[in-house]
C-alpha cells in the first residue's frame, strides 16, 4: 500500500511537471520563471515528494475521522488531508493525506502531516501555511501550495467538529488539561528563512 | 511574392492585433465569441498557421526587419498554441474579459462535490488494472467534451461566469488526461 502510494505521488509529481511544462499560451510569459523555481527546489521539498509522508485514506464515515478536501483552481490541484481524533485528549492521533498536484504541494501536505500529528485540534488550527513554507523553502511562487495545505488542515478539523459538536465543550470542560505535552521544539527549530 | 509583401505591411503597422482571432482570418472570420463560436476548425487553424509562419520565417525578411519579422513569428506561436487548445483558448477569452482563471493561484475552489469527484476519479486510477485503461480514458474523454459543450454554450450566451466554472472543471479533466496518459 505504502509502496503504490510512494509510486503515485511520484508519478503524479512527475505528471505535474510535464503538464506545466506544456500549459501553453497565457502563462507563456511567467513559464521562464516556473521552470527555475522548479529547478531550485529545495532538497526539502524533493525529499517530501519523493518520500512523501503518511500517505493513504482513512473511511470518511467513521465518527473520529475529520475529512478536509481542497483545491488550487489555477492548477488543477486535489488535497486531502484525513485526521483521527483521540477523543479522550482532543489530539490527533492518526493523520493521512493524499495530493494529487505538484511536488510544492505533495510536499507541502507531507509535511503538514508530520507536523500535526499528536497536536491538540487547537494546535494545529493554528499551524500556518508560512510554517509549511519556511521549513520548505518554497519559493514566492509556490507559497499557494502551502496556503492549500494550511486549509486543508483547517477543512479537516472543521468537519471534525462537525461530525462531533461536542467536542470542543467537552475539552473546555476540563479534559483538555491532561493533554499531554508535545515536543514539537525539533520542528520549531528551523533555519533562518531565506528571502524571497 | 504577394503574400510577402502584404506581410511586410502587417509588420510595418503599428497596431497590434486586438486578439489572437485577428491574426487568422481565414479560419477564423467570425472572431472571439459570442460573435464567432467557441469551438474551432482546428485543421484550418493550422493551415493557416503554417502559411503565416513560412511568410513570417526571418531569413525572408531583410536585416533593418529581421527583430520585428522574429516578434512576429513568435506572436503567431503564441496565438496559435493558445487558440488550438480548448482549455488555454477558454482561459484566453476569460482573461480577454478580465477574468483570471490561470494566473490566479491563490484562488479556492468553492465546489465540494465537484472536487469529490476528481478525488474519486483520481483514487481509481491509482487501482486501476490493466485492460481498465481503455474505458477511464473514455469517461474522461466524455468528461471533457461535456464541459467543451457546457464552455461552447456559456461563451455564446456571453455567460461568463459559467464559463470561468466550466474552465476551472476542464483543467482538473486535462490533468485527469494527463495522469491516464502516463499509464
Amino acid at each position: 500500500m505504502l509502496r503504490r502510494a510512494i509510486i503515485t505521488s511520484s508519478r503524479s509529481a512527475a505528471r505535474a511537471i510535464s503538464v506545466s511544462a506544456t500549459r501553453p499560451a497565457i502563462s507563456h510569459i511567467s513559464s521562464p520563471v516556473a521552470i527555475a523555481g522548479r529547478r531550485q527546489y529545495h532538497e526539502k521539498v524533493i525529499d517530501h515528494y519523493s518520500k512523501p509522508r503518511n500517505v493513504g485514506s482513512m473511511s470518511k464515515t467513521d465518527t473520529d475521522v475529520g475529512t478536509g478536501l481542497v483545491g488550487a483552481p489555477a492548477c488543477g490541484d486535489v488535497m486531502k488531508l484525513q485526521i483521527r481524533v483521540d477523543p479522550n485528549t482532543n489530539t490527533i492521533s492518526d493523520v493521512k493525506f493524499k495530493t494529487f498536484g505538484c511536488g510544492s504541494a505533495i510536499a507541502s501536505s507531507s509535511y503538514m502531516t508530520e507536523l500535526v500529528r499528536g497536536m491538540t485540534l487547537e494546535e494545529a488550527g493554528r499551524v500556518r501555511n508560512t510554517d509549511i513554507a519556511n521549513e520548505l523553502c518554497l519559493p514566492p511562487v509556490k507559497l499557494h501550495c502551502s496556503m492549500l495545505a494550511e486549509d486543508a488542515i483547517k477543512s479537516a478539523i472543521s468537519n471534525y467538529y462537525t461530525k462531533n459538536p461536542n467536542a470542543k465543550t467537552t475539552n473546555l470542560g476540563g479534559t483538555g488539561a491532561s493533554v499531554p505535552k508535545i515536543d514539537i521544539g525539533s520542528i520549531s527549530e528551523r533555519p533562518a528563512p531565506t528571502p524571497a | 511574392m504577394h503574400t510577402i509583401t502584404l506581410l511586410r505591411i502587417r509588420l510595418s503597422s503599428t497596431t497590434p492585433p486586438r486578439t489572437h482571432y485577428e491574426l487568422f482570418p481565414k479560419a477564423l472570420p467570425n472572431g472571439p465569441p459570442p460573435s464567432g463560436p467557441f469551438p474551432i476548425n482546428l485543421r484550418a487553424l493550422r493551415a493557416e498557421f503554417l502559411q503565416l509562419q513560412a511568410k513570417s520565417h526571418p531569413d525572408l525578411h531583410p536585416i533593418s526587419l529581421k527583430t520585428r519579422a522574429e516578434a512576429t513569428s513568435a506572436l503567431i506561436n503564441e496565438a496559435y498554441n493558445t487558440l488550438q487548445s480548448p482549455l488555454a483558448r477558454a482561459q484566453y477569452l476569460l482573461s480577454l474579459k478580465g477574468m483570471d482563471v490561470s494566473e490566479d493561484e491563490s484562488a479556492k475552489i468553492e465546489d465540494p462535490a465537484f472536487l469529490t469527484e476528481v478525488m474519486d476519479v483520481q483514487e481509481r486510477i491509482e487501482e486501476i488494472e490493466e485492460g481498465e485503461l481503455e474505458e477511464m480514458v473514455r469517461e474522461n474523454e466524455e468528461r471533457i467534451s461535456k464541459c467543451e459543450g457546457k464552455l461552447e454554450r456559456c461563451f455564446g450566451d456571453d455567460d461568463l461566469e459559467g464559463a470561468r466554472r466550466e474552465a476551472v472543471r476542464l483543467r482538473y479533466w486535462v490533468n485527469v488526461r494527463g495522469t491516464l496518459h502516463e499509464w
